[in-house]
């Protein structure tokens, strides 16, 4: 047990010490890099002297361990530097950002897992039969549809022809006049089309690897053993089969919370959502140095984290992998 | 009556129908060559004055035209490839390399050629117009000289962006001198010239521009791939190279390298790739650079672990100790054992690419080449979904189907069924 949370730790440490080389790269690549962040928020006509003042308030013209210096300082302080665009401290701007790209991601990714799993167990029982090839079929063809094609053809069908979902944003207009339950029902409305958008190719990408691993795991000697002794099917596939398969879609799974987490930039930008993903391209475009490095962080934070605890329930699941893993 | 469709029926099937349909263009083309053979005799320097890289791909392309005709008439029997069963990923997959190597024969106007707006914006498809044509023609007497022919062929075939003696018209009316065109718009033709008139026919319609979008999709389709095949080439040095030195060398060189593409795994590659691409600029050869060092993160990991497996074998330690340098112990012994699975990762990653690419260019981030890709298609669709479907379904139906003949052959080669 002891030697399992030394081990544990020391995964963390090494976590921590890539996100930091991250950060200090990024850091570097973003000084060395052509382009001036003062041009994009003073007009050129104005006098020189403008830009050199802003320059100081930015501490841009500070030499470069100087500047990196207060760069790990306000890492230090949790406050992540001064957002040059929003006039606001990082952590608050993010903090706009980020509890909907959580909400979003974190639906999608239950939609994703509840419909496939629900799909496997339903068609493991009837084998050959109609749906199972419609969707075996589904998953690879939808597997080469980018994202952006599903959520255009949605938009298309649903918002433009039907006119049954709005087609961007995530409220109405007199969003602030509604009733507790109304606001529920309204962002539910503007949701359905981006969560599809989002989940569906991940939920058929999700029923492929579990309905192959499941096929394995049924072809095993253990499951033949337990069908001769009686023991009855329901039994056989919750209790058996199922954990069995589980462990490479739980890493699967893990690399995609982490994509999500990071900002689903394509969805959010054909919805016209408020989300980390578009939040960090404008950062980059605009040149918002402090925004740009919060927003990597965070998004390295998400994917190590997210595999991390993938790892832990594979573990959990079987235990004979702890060694391999850690 | 031939009993079973093979592959070799379905390319000469597809040679002669574009021979049939092209064969002005083709004709033209032959002209184009004589006149600039005959001219690289005769006019002192041509090639420097007059020749252009568009020309050659215009010359080369019905002579890989009959090329392809031949050889696959002349080997069906030899290779192997040629007379297996049709199936829709090998059709689409010569259809692909029929648009890569014939973009110019194949496409019927300049993907950038505007026709006047009033007539020809937002055409839907398979709509049929007329195109006049004011041709001057001077003296019946006055022969031109080779030059002049040579420009008169060269300008058939690369039409300007905006030309004012082409226009496109509803309908043509000619009556001795005053030609009538367009809602009872008449034009008076300048003296000693001509109209000639002849039919068009959009079957994808066109943009908002009045530009072609058959055209535009064939060069787009000739764009996405070579950008795709480029980065892929960048991604297999780097993945082969880091990998082989990660594996083959010191451990310390191992555990930097190992730290390192940890870190860029981390990060969602797009904004790595949208970060370099607002530093650097976004021009073509950026982008496929770029997009070819996004992803050697899965080659190296494979690269690497073979490496490992494979350096304690004799027949490594025998050539080392012969002296063989590590770059031909590369070559020689690793890369004919790594190469399955490489070209395996290679497939994948190349849909990756498209996919990558696609989706960079529908946010509007890769700039604007001289010819569409897919992705900006798409991206400048977009904003008239609502009144012209046909911009997005187009280059959409190629995207998908190129992903769905890519996944497919990755498949087949994961399987070794190839």
């Amino acid at each position: 047990m002891n030697n399992s949370w030394f081990k544990f730790s020391k995964r963390l440490l090494s976590y921590v010490v890539t996100l930091f080389l991250l950060i200090s790269i990024i850091f570097i690549l973003l000084r060395i890099s052509p382009g001036d962040p003062v041009q994009k928020f003073i007009s050129p006509d104005l006098h020189p002297s403008v830009a050199e003042k802003m320059m100081h308030e930015f501490a841009l013209d500070q030499p470069l361990f100087v500047q990196y210096g207060n760069f790990i300082k306000n890492l230090l302080s949790g406050e992540l530097g001064f957002s040059y665009n929003f006039r606001q401290p990082v952590s608050s701007v993010i903090g706009t950002a980020l509890p909907f790209t959580l909400l979003f991601s974190l639906t999608s990714l239950i939609f994703q897992l509840a419909i496939s799993i629900s799909l496997v167990t339903y068609v493991s029982k009837r084998k050959g039969n109609f749906l199972d090839k419609c969707l075996e079929k589904l998953s690879l063809g939808i597997y080469s549809v980018p994202t952006m094609l599903i959520g255009l053809m949605l938009l298309y069908i649903f918002s433009m022809k039907l006119e049954l979902f709005p087609s961007s944003d995530l409220y109405s207009l007199d969003y602030p006049y509604f009733s507790f339950f109304e606001k529920m029902i309204d962002i539910i409305w503007h949701m359905t089309l981006p969560l599809i958008t989002l989940s569906l190719p991940g939920t058929l990408i999700f029923y492929h690897y579990l309905k192959s691993n499941v096929d394995i795991s049924y072809r095993k000697n253990f499951i033949l053993f337990l069908i001769a002794n009686g023991k009855s099917e329901k039994e056989i596939f919750s209790k058996h089969v199922l954990p069995n398969s589980l462990s490479t879609l739980i890493s699967v799974v893990g690399v995609e919370l982490g994509i999500l987490l990071g900002g689903a930039l394509i969805t959010e930008t054909i919805f016209g959502l408020p989300g980390m993903g578009r939040l960090t391209v404008n950062a980059i475009l605009l040149r918002d140095y402090p925004l740009v490095m919060g927003a990597v962080l965070i998004s390295g934070i998400f994917v190590l984290l997210s595999n991390f605890i993938a790892d832990i329930i594979k573990i959990n699941l079987n235990k004979r992998l702890k060694a391999e893993i850690l | 009556m031939i009993r079973k469709f093979y592959i070799w029926h379905y390319v000469v099937f597809i040679t002669s129908a574009i021979f049939i349909l092209r064969f002005q263009e083709v004709l033209n083309s032959f002209t184009l060559l004589y006149y600039s053979i005959v001219c690289f005799f005769t006019v002192e320097n041509f090639f420097i004055n007059y020749y252009s890289f568009s020309q050659l791909d215009q010359i080369l392309s019905p002579i890989i035209l009959f090329a392809i005709l031949v050889l696959v008439i002349l080997k069906r029997n030899r290779w192997k490839f040629l007379s297996s069963r049709i199936c829709f990923s090998n059709a689409m997959l010569i259809v692909l390399i029929f648009t890569f190597l014939l973009t110019p024969l194949i496409a019927p106007y300049n993907p950038n050629l505007q026709f006047n707006l009033s007539v020809s914006k937002l055409l839907s498809p398979f709509s049929s117009k007329k195109i006049g044509l004011i041709v001057d023609y001077s003296d019946d007497n006055y022969t031109p000289t080779k030059i002049e022919k040579y420009i008169h062929f060269k300008s058939i075939f690369e039409r300007e962006v905006v030309d004012e003696n082409y226009f496109l018209a509803d309908s043509i009316i000619t009556s001795n001198d005053i030609n009538i065109y367009q809602r009872n718009t008449e034009i008076t033709l300048p003296n000693g010239s001509n109209l000639k008139t002849q039919n068009a026919l959009f079957i994808f319609g066109t943009d908002e521009f009045g530009r072609d979008i058959f055209s535009r999709l064939i060069y787009a389709t000739r764009l996405s791939l070579f950008i795709g095949a480029l980065a892929v080439g960048i991604t297999f040095i780097l993945g082969l190279i880091l990998g082989f030195i990660s594996g083959y060398f010191s451990k310390l060189i191992d555990g930097v390298l190992n730290r390192f593409t940890e870190m860029l795994v981390s990060v969602p590659t797009i904004f790595l790739v949208i970060l370099f691409l607002a530093m650097f600029g976004n021009s073509l050869m950026v982008v496929i650079i770029l997009l070819g060092s996004a992803g050697w993160m899965s080659l190296f990991k494979i690269v690497r672990g073979e490496v490992i497996s494979i350096k304690n074998k004799n027949f490594i330690t025998s050539s080392k100790l012969i002296g063989m340098s590590n770059w031909k112990i590369l070559i020689n012994d690793f890369l004919p054992l790594l190469l399955p699975s490489i070209i395996v990762n290679l497939v994948f990653q190349f849909a990756n690419v498209i996919i990558a690419e696609s989706a960079l260019s529908f946010l509007g981030l890769t700039g604007n080449h001289l010819y569409p890709t897919w992705g900006a298609m798409i991206h400048q669709g977009q904003f008239y979904l609502e009144q012209a479907w046909w911009i997005v379904l187009l280059p959409s139906i190629f995207l998908i189907s190129t992903l769905i003949v890519i996944y497919d052959f990755g498949r087949k080669f994961e399987l070794k069924e190839i």
